[in-house]
């Protein structure tokens, strides 16, 4: 999965498409999957939480719907299965010669667009279940504006390394000596 | 320079004002529960006031005192390096190709002693800014001619000689200087009026007035005078209540006069030079190149007396809500201007863009549409379904009025916006009963968004964010023909030069 993946990326790094057109490469495979599972973390939390209280507390009133609210609780996790994988799908980036690209949106759609020469820094960051999955979300900054103009999720190790090398190349040696409050 | 430098003793009266300034901005509230103390403390009150005063002043002091001695200074190498902090120790170091800005300030308190403020302001994300209360007037000076001339190491290679060239040719040319008359009306048409009201606001909210003796006094006083006829009552009351809107739109105009007075503007060595000021003369010079887009607005009666203000945008609002105010205390901008002056003025800082060339492009149609259905309809139908369905109420009908007010608005806003471009630069117009210009070049720009609804798909329509450094220029419903037009456009001249933006 991870093999097919990487060199998906690097053939949209090896060979630089035209200029009019915008070829967008998909995030990770397992993107979605590391999605539901975080989704699914968070949501048994939740629900642990809710049964402690309620082991606790001793159950006031109809235990008949205190057992449907736990079904509900399982509709945003089989919900996310089904979602998980259409968000992931939605996203991609392009690389050009002079600028990349990021869109995503399942209903309302975004593409952001930023030349290399306009980034003020790059940002490696990993999540532990993002580090578990083998997965780094990349953020490219502009001047002004306190928060990343782009950010690129769930690329591998592998992909995200090429990547940040090659846009630093591009974007000259201003990345090098980092930023002031980095 | 090299070595760590104290201010002047002098500037401890510096810290003494920014303390109490401070404090009085701040805190105003908190001196209501002393005021009310005051009137509650009865016989020993002016006893128990002035020591409160003398503790408070004594503190006052201390503090300033404290902060003087603690504040070091060192410029080398470049760089510029401070020391300061009394309780809490902080260190800065700012590099001067980072500095956007330094400004000098003269206030009343340094005039005797030939001393005033340096402010330094720097650009990027963390959007720091400095400032050296006490330094004498030579030492200021040449603190601002080394950074303002100290060159970047590459990149200006080019820019440099463009500047080398300009440095013969122009003089120091006056490009508006503007006399009470214009800062009246400026005073009329800000948001100062309205800051006061906010003001007046917040005290009449955080007092409890039926607590206060001297409410019932002064009820009782008024009752007196004017009689407990309620239609003289009334009278009265609108009377005082425009007597004191007069007072406050007076008191605004006055401190716009007052915090502009004397306002000049001048050019020199690709350099704007601005002086302003009665009280506190500040000086701040702007790099030409530094400008990163220019706003004209005009609000509401700024449109019926026919001026405009023209705002320079610069690099260096940070996204935290105090850095945003702090760049707009910064802002450069020349108040009260007419039509013809803000033509030429952008004629000045982009040659190349002709006003008279360009003819507006207006937006979607669906724009007015889309508020409608999805903001306001509910609004009306929401209400009016419970209110007069569910609960009978035949007041519920009411709500029926809002599509009525809200679309003709809708529509004049839509009607404000307009885009257009000449291939090298873009405006774009808004607003709603005031209007505002944004023109930009599009080699400053940093990123294109293009945001497209399921409905806008359809329609071939989307939102444009054109992001700059210093602000975000956003246009809605346009047709994605021109939207992807633009992003191809822009994308071509940033990359196409390599001209320095920043």
């Amino acid at each position: 999965m991870t093999a097919e993946n990487n060199n998906n990326n690097a053939v949209a790094l090896g060979n630089i498409p035209r200029d009019e057109t915008m070829d967008f490469v998909a995030l990770a495979d397992n993107y979605a999957k590391s999605m539901i599972i975080n989704v699914s973390a968070i949501w048994s939390l939740i629900t642990i939480g809710a049964a402690m209280l309620h082991y606790f507390t001793g159950n006031i009133g109809n235990p008949l719907l205190y057992w449907q609210v736990y079904v509900l609780y399982l509709v945003p996790v089989m919900l996310i299965f089904i979602l998980a994988p259409i968000i992931a799908r939605c996203k991609g980036y392009a690389i050009r010669e002079k600028d990349i690209h990021f869109k995503k949106g399942v209903v309302f759609h975004k593409t952001v667009s930023l030349p290399y020469n306009r980034i003020q820094h790059v940002e490696v960051e990993s999540s532990p279940l993002e580090r578990v999955y083998g997965l780094t979300t990349l953020k490219f900054f502009t001047a002004g504006g306190g928060s990343a103009d782009m950010k690129i999720p769930a690329l591998t190790n592998e992909a995200s390394t090429k990547l940040r090398a090659y846009i630093i190349k591009k974007a000259g040696a201003k990345d090098a000596k980092g930023d002031h409050n980095g | 320079m090299d070595k760590w430098q104290r201010l002047s003793p002098y500037a401890a009266i510096h810290y003494v004002v920014k303390i109490f300034m401070a404090v009085i901005k701040n805190a105003y509230q908190g001196l209501i529960p002393l005021a009310a103390a005051f009137f509650a403390a009865g016989e020993n009150r002016w006893f128990i006031i002035g020591l409160v005063v003398a503790g408070a002043l004594a503190l006052l002091l201390i503090v300033a005192v404290l902060s003087y001695l603690k504040f070091q200074y060192r410029i080398a190498d470049g760089t510029v390096f401070i020391q300061s902090g009394v309780l809490k120790r902080k260190r800065l170091t700012l590099g001067f190709d980072r500095i956007q800005n330094v400004g000098v300030k003269e206030p009343i308190y340094f005039r005797p002693f030939g001393l005033v403020v340096v402010t330094i302001e720097s650009a990027g994300s963390s959007g720091e800014e400095i400032s050296l209360g006490g330094v004498p007037r030579s030492l200021a000076e040449s603190i601002r001619a080394e950074v303002l001339n100290h060159k970047p190491q590459k990149t200006s290679q080019i820019s440099e000689t463009i500047v080398t060239t300009d440095v013969v040719t122009t003089e120091v040319e006056e490009i508006i200087h503007q006399p009470i008359s214009e800062l009246v009306r400026y005073g009329l048409t800000n948001k100062n009026v309205l800051v006061f009201f906010g003001i007046m606001a917040g005290f009449w909210g955080q007092t409890d007035w039926d607590e206060m003796d001297y409410y019932n006094e002064g009820s009782e006083m008024v009752t007196g005078l004017v009689g407990t006829d309620p239609t003289s009552i009334a009278i009265w009351t609108s009377l005082a209540v425009i007597g004191v809107l007069l007072v406050l739109v007076m008191l605004s105009v006055a401190l716009t006069v007052i915090t502009n007075y004397n306002y000049r503007l001048t050019r020199h060595d690709g350099r704007f030079h601005r002086t302003k000021g009665l009280f506190e003369r500040q000086e701040t010079s702007l790099l030409e190149s530094k400008v990163q887009s220019i706003q004209i607005s005009q609000g509401i009666t700024a449109r019926l007396l026919n001026r405009m203000t023209i705002h320079l945008k610069q690099v260096g609002f940070g996204g935290n809500a105090k850095q945003k105010r702090a760049s707009k205390k910064g802002a450069f901008f020349i108040p009260s201007v007419e039509e013809g002056f803000s033509k030429s003025f952008s004629k000045i800082i982009y040659p190349n863009f002709n006003w008279e060339m360009l003819t507006l492009k207006s937006i979607d149609f669906g724009y007015v549409r889309k508020r409608i259905l999805y903001i306001y309809l509910p609004i009306t139908l929401i209400p009016m379904s419970i209110i007069t369905l569910g609960q009978q109420n035949p007041w519920g009908l009411l709500s029926l009025f809002v599509p009525v007010i809200a679309t003709p608005l809708v529509m004049l806003r839509r009607a404000r916006y307009g885009y257009a471009s000449d291939g090298e630069h873009g405006v774009v117009r808004s607003g709603f009963l005031g209007k505002r210009h944004v023109l930009f070049p599009f080699y400053k720009v940093q990123t294109v968004e293009l945001h497209q609804s399921p409905g806008q798909r359809r329609r071939k329509l989307a939102d444009l964010h054109v992001k700059l450094a210093g602000n975000t220029v956003k246009i809605p419903y346009v047709p994605l023909e021109d939207a992807v037009d633009w992003r191809k456009t822009i994308l071509e001249k940033i990359e196409s030069t390599n001209k320095a933006w920043m």
